[in-house]
């Protein structure tokens, strides 16, 4: 039984094949169009799942959509009454993709797969969609389930039950009061791009003090003791389609939002705090209330939903200790709906059993492309590009080698990784006990600002002795300290005053013995390594750790901001070319930089890419 | 000209007759605004329509018991049938589709992309 999962036209497309209930492949449409956040049906991913499994169209016995559009069409139009005599931009903004996409989406399938009179189609609630990812990857025969995301139809959270096949949503907080929507209308207002600079939010966060927090709960907030809250719409123009806060929202905030790309003051660091240890007291109130009410039996808590990439919370919800487990879907914002709709389908249309899998089904989240050796060597010889191909044994020292030499690594090997984050397989690696990598990492490769962590990469059995987390986190979800005596003393809030608030001098600064994934309050978002999940990287890791006694090394994406996360050798190549990186690693070949011919472009590559 | 025109002023005076405010913000509330949803809920179904009586009676069981959105369903349904996409075979090759980043200016328009 062949299930197609697709997530598309809002943002995020994705596709996921689950073959008899198990996850076969699934991919991002971003990767292969090099278009970030594409919303587009996701031709090539599709293309991309069926190859995998080596099917053609017609072996696909259902097709199932994330969301159910009667759902969004329903809140559309009641968008549109609540909107009333100001209804024009909302009707506008939206009319062309419910009317002619979302609502004929069976149609759309039809255009890519043909037609197929024994070819089902569904459509599956959007937050179930995201319960379903997180709960039937996840290593638990039960488990509680919290969705929080920005909005899918009506739900913007969700609490609900998992046991084996079956998923039961409890209750849920509708539209317009999200917690996603919140987060977003703080990072719009402070400068950055809702969704792809959400992040980047919550990584300004430690530079400031929560100086809005009261400010918030009081004039934007009405939190109840279970989490639930209702926003005040009085500051806030999404429901009316026009942008995310409005005058009302800028005058409690002293001054118009921030212009993007501007210089960031203390006021954007301090609403940074703010927002971050509200979202947080939200989240941490929810779970409370959902072990009490549901999970007076169950030990397990599973996520999903865009917030629930909201890595520092997580560290928080996991330190509460309120739920003994948490696993958390490494896609969880919409591209993981393809996902979980998909085995949503498989267990309760098809009616497949589910088989927990230890330590997930999840599979590392390494479920896209890969390339061989082969077809790597013959894409650099007709290029004519210079490598050179490593016998296996040699090639971990080779590239630990280089990377004790503080050379900057372009790592690309394996499957492709499903969801935000690079694992390993298409990362930037480097080493994390230099001091000056940071800077140069963000300045000269990545070509972002200069304020933003890196994350680390841990031998899994070597965790405890750099962090303060004695537990796995394959996903890079979980935001934990560096460990005391590994860190150096600072005044982050004296600093800042000294330095006018340039927090280029502040990152300089070296805060432990691994700078470079030593964020200012001395936290950290931490993969650990398996040698089971990914042996490769895990080798890179050990003989790094041979050579030089430490198990961290800098993992981030291989990309350039603003650009989708690279997923074929051309792409590495091209990224490799255009940025500082001294060496790329395509499976067992590696090219030296300065080995390769001049790269000419004709145009400036840079314009291709949105800033996010 | 806009081939929805019609159909858009009709939803613009539909929103003006039924306008109900989005901000309930001052309403007392006890003590949560969880919504309890029904525990034998479907949330999976087939979907899949060609025709104008086809979509009514998926419209018309969602709103059932539902007077504004009954006074709507007429130009709902014109307008649904009026967007069809003609039929083209999409392949990898031609997805050539605008992509959200190309369209939407400075706002994030995915977020009221209903």
């Amino acid at each position: 039984m062949n299930v197609l999962g697709i997530s598309a036209l809002y943002h995020d497309s994705a596709a996921t094949l689950v073959s008899n209930g198990n996850i076969v492949a699934a991919a991002q449409e971003e990767r292969f169009t090099r278009v970030k956040h594409d919303q587009r049906m996701p031709v090539h991913a599709i293309t991309y799942c069926l190859k995998e499994a080596d099917l053609s169209k017609k072996d696909v016995d259902i097709v199932v959509f994330y969301d159910n559009p009667l759902y969004t069409l329903d809140r559309y139009l009641k968008n549109i009454a609540m909107a009333g005599d100001d209804s024009e931009e909302v009707i506008e903004r939206s009319f062309d993709s419910m009317f002619s996409d979302k609502l004929w989406i069976h149609k759309k399938v039809e255009q890519i797969l043909g037609e197929n009179p024994h070819r089902k189609f569904l459509m599956c609630e959007h937050h179930i969609s995201h319960a379903a990812s997180a709960f039937y990857p996840s290593p638990y025969e039960k488990a509680v389930i919290l969705t929080l995301d920005g909005v899918g139809e009506w739900a913007t959270t969700t609490i609900g039950v998992g046991e084996e096949e079956k998923i039961t949503i409890m209750e849920e907080m509708r539209f317009p009061h999200s917690l996603g929507l919140l987060y977003s209308a703080f990072t719009y207002f402070c400068g950055f791009k809702v969704n792809s600079g959400d992040y980047k939010f919550m990584g300004l966060a430690p530079y400031g003090e929560p100086v809005y927090e009261d400010l918030i709960r009081t004039k934007l907030l009405d939190i109840k003791e279970d989490g639930s809250f209702q926003m005040n719409m009085e500051y806030f123009d999404y429901q009316y389609g026009r942008a995310m806060t409005n005058e009302r929202f800028a005058d409690l905030f002293g001054g118009p939002r921030r212009e993007p790309e501007s210089r960031i003051t203390k006021r954007e660091m301090d609403m940074a705090a703010s927002a971050q240890k509200v979202v947080e007291d939200i989240i941490l109130k929810m779970v409370r209330h959902a072990k009490e009410v549901y999970g007076e039996r169950i030990d397990n808590l599973v996520m999903a939903g865009g917030v629930a990439l909201n890595c520092v919370a997580n560290g928080k919800i996991k330190n509460s200790g309120i739920f003994k487990n948490i696993w958390i879907q490494p896609a969880a914002g919409d591209a993981g709906g393809s996902l979980g709709c998909a085995l949503y389908a498989s267990y309760n249309y098809a009616s497949i059993k589910r088989k927990v899998c230890r330590p997930d089904a999840q599979k590392g989240s390494y479920l896209g492309p890969k390339f061989s050796s082969e077809e790597i060597r013959k894409y650099c010889t007709e290029s004519q590009y210079p490598y050179h191909q490593i016998e296996q044994e040699e090639l971990y020292e080779a590239v630990a080698k280089e990377l004790a030499g503080e050379k900057v690594i372009g790592l690309f090997h394996g499957r492709m990784e499903f969801g935000p984050r690079a694992l390993g397989n298409r990362s930037i690696i480097a080493d994390a006990r230099s001091e000056t990598m940071q800077v140069k990492l963000n300045q000269k490769v990545k070509f972002r600002e200069s304020f933003r962590p890196f994350a680390p990469s841990v031998l899994k059995e070597d965790v405890s002795e750099y962090f303060e987390l004695d537990d796995d986190s394959p996903y890079m979800l979980l935001v934990e300290n560096v460990r005391k005596e590994r860190r150096n003393d600072s005044r982050l809030k004296e600093d800042l005053e000294r330095y006018d608030y340039n927090m280029l001098d502040i990152v300089k600064q070296s805060r432990s013995d691994i700078p470079a994934v030593t964020h200012v309050d001395y936290s950290a978002r931490i993969q650990t390594v398996s040698e089971e999940t990914n042996p490769y990287y895990y080798n890179v890791i050990k003989e790094f750790k041979n050579l030089t006694g430490c198990s961290v090394i800098v993992n981030t994406s291989f990309n350039v901001r603003g650009e989708p996360i690279v997923c074929t050798p051309k792409d590495a190549y091209e990224c490799f070319m255009r940025t500082d990186m001294d060496v790329l690693v395509l499976e067992d070949c590696i090219l030296y930089k300065d080995e390769q011919p001049e790269w000419v472009e004709t145009d400036d590559w840079k314009k291709r890419y949105e800033l996010d | 000209m806009d081939k929805n025109e019609k159909e858009k002023k009709l939803l613009k005076e539909w929103a003006k007759s039924s306008y109900k405010s989005g901000n309930s913000f001052h309403e007392s509330c006890n003590e949560s605004y969880f919504v309890k949803r029904e525990q034998d809920e479907k949330y999976i179904w087939e979907y899949g329509f060609e025709s104008v009586p086809e979509i009514r009676d998926l419209l018309e069981a969602q709103w059932k018991e539902e007077k504004d959105m009954e006074e709507i369903l007429t130009v709902i349904l014109v307008t649904a049938i009026k967007n069809k996409p003609k039929w083209k075979v999409v392949s990898d090759e031609d997805s050539s589709e605008k992509s959200i980043s190309e369209s939407v200016g400075e706002l994030p328009m995915y977020i009221y992309n209903f």
